[in-house]
């Protein structure tokens, strides 16, 4: 997270009033229920652990959201193809280790100011620290799950490290620009929906061995385990809406 | 209840108000012009690629038209005619000049990159065979060209994309200052310049500000080693096969998975404003 949306956020310069905003995370319906992915393969998970440290409420509008034009919808503006996170309007900022196949996971709320949300900012921590400052090489998901194509099944378990998910910029293991259209006009909460599908939907186990009683690991590496990183960094893998406490 | 004044009474007074104050009030003209840069016109040196390869183009093809002022006193102006220009050829091109603008802000400054259609024109940087094959393949923009390796390797390239893309919401950068849109002095006829970014097709992030410029594996797409590499080669390619030494080819929030998609959603970001200045793409 660059410094300056930092201090936006302990100063911000919207004119916004401030607001109390919580967040809730969630897996989707397809961590839940299994799904079929791009190519063929009906997923199962038994396992879907994912640790976060930050969530950036931000008005930087997305990159790659080519919706129809709206003249009269102001936008933050950046070099085309470049995302500007723009100012930090609320913020999720305590350490949460999430059970995407369990009950959404809510957290506390914290002061924020009003504003429209255009994306948000992803940070992920550590599984296993309290304070989710365990290192880069400190795992921030754990998967386990059953892959079904035809005839062939193939066990599987998968993590990935803080140090696979760093971003260029920042070095930290966070995803920018990730798409929100909410309207912060008062309290209420950010729901941070996590689509497991898109994580998992260009993983192609056919180079596998069917197994039936041991579970094969996603190396590090490998072409699977870059699938699936890369399904990690995609902004459109997490779906954020907000509901204010007015409703 | 609040009372409203029925819009047929108020229109002609508005009107006689704008004519009263008519002579008060200064105008300018505008005339927009479309260029390409060196990196299309002379080529991207190696120097500039991330991997020692470079690129020339032989042909730019870009469709550009309905270029509106708007947002200021006096309603908005439009060069509505679409052209066809070969952005190889020196530049800048004249576009056409919006005359008689009001003074002042007019803040809202787009256009667009349409398909070529038979109200298409042609520019005289382009010829009549590459205005019927744009027309024909409903091009936006067309482009081909050569790109180097470090040891002297050539691959040619020839891609086209169809469907129309309208940038909006243009703001000026000059000297680190931004403005909405243009300003209008009186009497004056200003330069505004649609500048397309012929690099952005080679970034390797479609998102991130410290994106690089590549081409090796674009040139390992070329699956049948004919030397040429084509889009349909590129759409074989999964981003998940690359691997990090190839660059980061971030996605940013489009939903794509494979060079081809890649190299399409660059040519979003290829349309600027005044040089450094940007508007915001959006599909039509």
């Amino acid at each position: 997270m660059p410094a300056l949306l930092v201090l936006a956020c302990s100063a911000p310069e919207t004119g916004g009033s401030r607001i109390e905003v919580g967040t809730r995370i969630q897996g989707d319906a397809a961590a839940q229920d299994g799904f079929e992915n791009a190519f063929g393969w009906r997923i199962e998970l038994s396992v879907a652990r994912v640790a976060f440290e930050h969530l950036y409420y931000v008005t930087g509008e997305s990159v790659g959201s080519l919706g129809a034009w709206n003249p009269f919808v102001a936008v933050a503006h950046a070099h085309p193809g470049h995302y500007d996170a723009g100012e930090v309007l609320a913020e999720m900022g305590e350490h949460a280790v999430v059970d995407l196949l369990g009950r959404p996971e809510s957290l506390g709320a914290r002061e924020g100011v009003t504003g429209a949300a255009r994306s948000a900012v992803v940070t992920f921590g550590a599984l296993s620290s309290a304070n989710g400052d365990a290192g880069a090489d400190a795992n921030v998901l754990e998967l386990e799950g059953v892959a079904r194509s035809n005839a062939s099944t193939v066990q599987f378990e998968a993590s990935v490290a803080a140090n696979d998910l760093l971003h260029v910029a920042s070095d930290l293991p966070e995803v920018e620009g990730c798409p929100f259209a909410g309207e912060l006009a008062t309290s209420g909460t950010v729901t941070c929906e996590v689509l497991v599908s898109v994580w998992l939907d260009q993983l192609d186990f056919a180079g596998f061995e069917p197994n039936q009683d041991a579970r094969v690991e996603l190396v590090k590496g490998s072409e699977a385990h870059n699938a699936l990183t890369r399904g990690l960094r995609k902004a459109v893998a997490y779906s954020f809406s907000f509901e204010s406490e007015n409703r | 209840m609040k009372a409203t004044t029925p819009v047929i009474l108020m229109a002609p007074l508005f009107a006689l108000h704008l004519a009263a104050c008519g002579s008060d009030v200064g105008e300018g003209d505008v005339e927009f012009t479309v260029w390409g840069e060196e990196y299309i016109e002379e080529g991207i040196p190696e120097a500039e690629f991330e991997d020692g390869f470079s690129v020339r183009y032989d042909e730019f093809l870009i469709v550009l038209g309905d270029v509106e002022v708007a947002g200021g006193d006096g309603g908005a102006q439009t060069i509505e005619v679409a052209r066809l220009y070969d952005l190889t050829k020196p530049g800048p091109h004249t576009m056409g000049t919006l005359k008689g603008l009001r003074e002042g802000a007019h803040r809202e400054v787009s256009y667009r990159n349409p398909a070529a259609d038979g109200d298409t024109e042609r520019h005289s940087s382009a010829t009549n065979a590459q205005l019927e094959a744009m027309r024909d393949g409903d091009l936006r923009l067309s482009v081909s060209g050569t790109a180097q390796s470090p040891d002297g390797t050539e691959f040619t390239f020839a891609w086209d994309f169809a469907g129309t893309i309208e940038h909006g919401d243009c703001v000026d950068v000059r000297g680190g200052q931004e403005t909405q849109g243009i300003v209008v002095g009186d009497g004056t006829t200003e330069e505004h310049q649609l500048t397309i970014h012929g690099d952005h097709l080679f970034y390797d992030d479609l998102a991130s500000p410290d994106a690089l410029l590549r081409f090796a594996a674009l040139a390992r797409a070329d699956s049948n080693a004919d030397g040429e590499v084509t889009l349909e080669e590129l759409d074989e390619v999964r981003l998940a096969a690359l691997s990090s030494d190839d660059g980061t080819y971030g996605v940013g929030a489009f939903d794509i998975d494979d060079l081809g998609a890649f190299v399409r959603a660059a040519t979003y970001t290829v349309g600027h404003f005044d040089g450094e200045g940007h508007c915001v793409p959006h599909e039509r």
